[in-house]
């Protein structure tokens, strides 16, 4: 069992950019530390009342939250206070307060980008693999193919057929140094758009073809 | 393509260095000091080792510059961490403390040669380091040590001291797997590259795809130092003049 945290005002610490519901979830959490329902959490977040239950739920069970007051008849829901702090970014849990990895691969492809510079698509990979973190082949393709049509990347050298048999060179690409926008890496979303969470916003959209094009 | 090359990437002697330490670091004893200094010259896998760090542990990394202000680096660093800035110089400190203790998330300060001759500061980074007890990884080039010698009260508080690893033989073997894949190359030719490298992780894996290249065009299945011969390889200097060019 671990102690609550001591007792003193936290620093203000807002994420920037685009925020999810869990984020402006955890963020008012953090900056009440006591006394948290789920009542409370949707006058001040806005949040539908089943993904801010969800939530504390999984961060209870995860041993972010502890419940100091159970529900009672008369209406009221639990009260939490916080127990573990995670700085920051909310905690990314799923039902059973387990921590999930998805999306981790984006995230160290996008910090790999931004610390070599220059890079193909299999070093990003054998970099990622150093750290125990298995990235595939068409997974790295498709996300720089993208960021290169989304204007993050410039081509250094485009790719060369090596002779009959040989298959052929990676493209070898750099990231533009005013492109790096922050530590979350942008989003290839399903419409075929790429949404860059630190400047909240859609970056590039794919051209709309039309049938007689 | 080669949809073979999934496999690891070489762990080259400093990966593995840095690692161990970086571990050690942050999972240490509460009254320890947490912080390390990775120094060496340019091309000896600095890099790699700390892009393994990096991931690994997810840690904020900043590659500092020659211009910063105090104000600046601290700025980077909230950047980094994704967070607002609060404003004064006091405040933005106070942001970076709680984020990096609430984390747990080590902090990566590249080139920190830049930070290392101002004594305003040295003295910042050790309230970094002071206010979250998170661990630090100070990344520079060989004369960092001894530039941070002058900072009595700083050079204190260094756990660990990492020299870079000159570039071995068998790290090479292992480069060799990435830069110049499914062709074998022969002892005597990696040797070589090593000697030529003076250290360098990056000369070996240059002059390793200089090898693979020509390998593809010239159509050979293995090579060796005999097989390679005369053909130029980098060597970090600038090239010779050819006495019969015009």
């Amino acid at each position: 069992m671990k102690t609550p945290l001591p007792n003193r005002l936290p620093a203000q610490l807002e994420q920037r950019g685009g925020k999810s519901k869990r984020q402006r979830i955890w963020e008012i959490i953090r900056a009440r530390q006591h006394d948290i329902s789920a009542a409370d959490l949707a006058k001040d977040s806005k949040v539908d009342s089943a993904t801010i239950i969800s939530y504390l739920r999984a961060l209870e069970k995860g041993g972010y939250l502890h419940a100091h007051s159970p529900a009672s008849r008369n209406g009221t829901g639990k009260r939490y206070r916080l127990m573990r702090d995670n700085g920051v970014e909310a905690p990314r849990l799923n039902k059973s307060g387990q921590p999930v990895s998805q999306g981790s691969g984006n995230e160290t492809l996008w910090r790999t980008m931004r610390i070599l510079g220059q890079f193909n698509s299999r070093e990003l990979i054998q970099h990622a693999a150093s750290a125990g973190i298995h990235i595939a082949d068409d997974s790295a393709n498709i996300y720089l193919r993208t960021l290169y049509r989304a204007g993050y990347l410039q081509l250094l050298e485009a790719s060369r057929p090596l002779g009959v048999g040989k298959g052929k060179t990676l493209n070898r690409y750099r990231l533009l140094p005013g492109k790096y926008s922050g530590p979350r890496p942008p989003m290839i979303q399903r419409s075929k758009c790429v949404y860059d969470p630190n400047l909240a916003r859609v970056v590039w959209q794919e051209d709309i073809r039309h049938d007689d094009d | 393509m080669h949809p073979t090359h999934t496999g690891r990437i070489a762990p080259i002697a400093n990966l593995d260095l840095v690692a161990v330490v970086m571990e050690k670091l942050v999972n240490r004893q509460d009254s320890l000091p947490g912080l390390a200094v990775y120094y060496g010259p340019s091309g000896w896998g600095k890099t790699t080792a700390t892009v393994a760090v990096a991931n690994r542990s997810r840690a904020y990394y900043v590659q500092l510059r020659s211009a910063w202000s105090r104000k600046t680096l601290l700025e980077k660093i909230l950047f980094e961490m994704g967070i607002k800035p609060g404003g004064t110089i006091p405040a933005l400190l106070d942001q970076i403390c709680e984020q990096l203790a609430a984390s747990r998330r080590p902090l990566i300060l590249d080139e920190f040669d830049y930070c290392a001759d101002k004594h305003g500061m040295i003295e910042l980074v050790r309230d970094i380091y002071e206010g979250s007890q998170s661990s630090l990884l100070l990344v520079g080039e060989e004369q960092l040590p001894h530039k941070l010698k002058r900072f009595e009260r700083f050079h204190g508080r260094v756990l660990s001291w990492l020299p870079a690893a000159a570039v071995s033989l068998a790290d090479s073997r292992q480069l060799a797997a990435i830069y110049c894949p499914d062709i074998p190359l022969a002892d005597d030719l990696l040797q070589h590259l090593v000697a030529l490298s003076h250290g360098s992780v990056r000369r070996v894996s240059v002059n390793l795809v200089n090898v693979y290249d020509t390998a593809l065009v010239e159509g050979m299945d293995s090579v060796d130092l005999a097989t390679w011969g005369q053909r130029p390889l980098y060597t970090g200097e600038a090239p010779r003049r050819h006495g019969s060019a015009a």
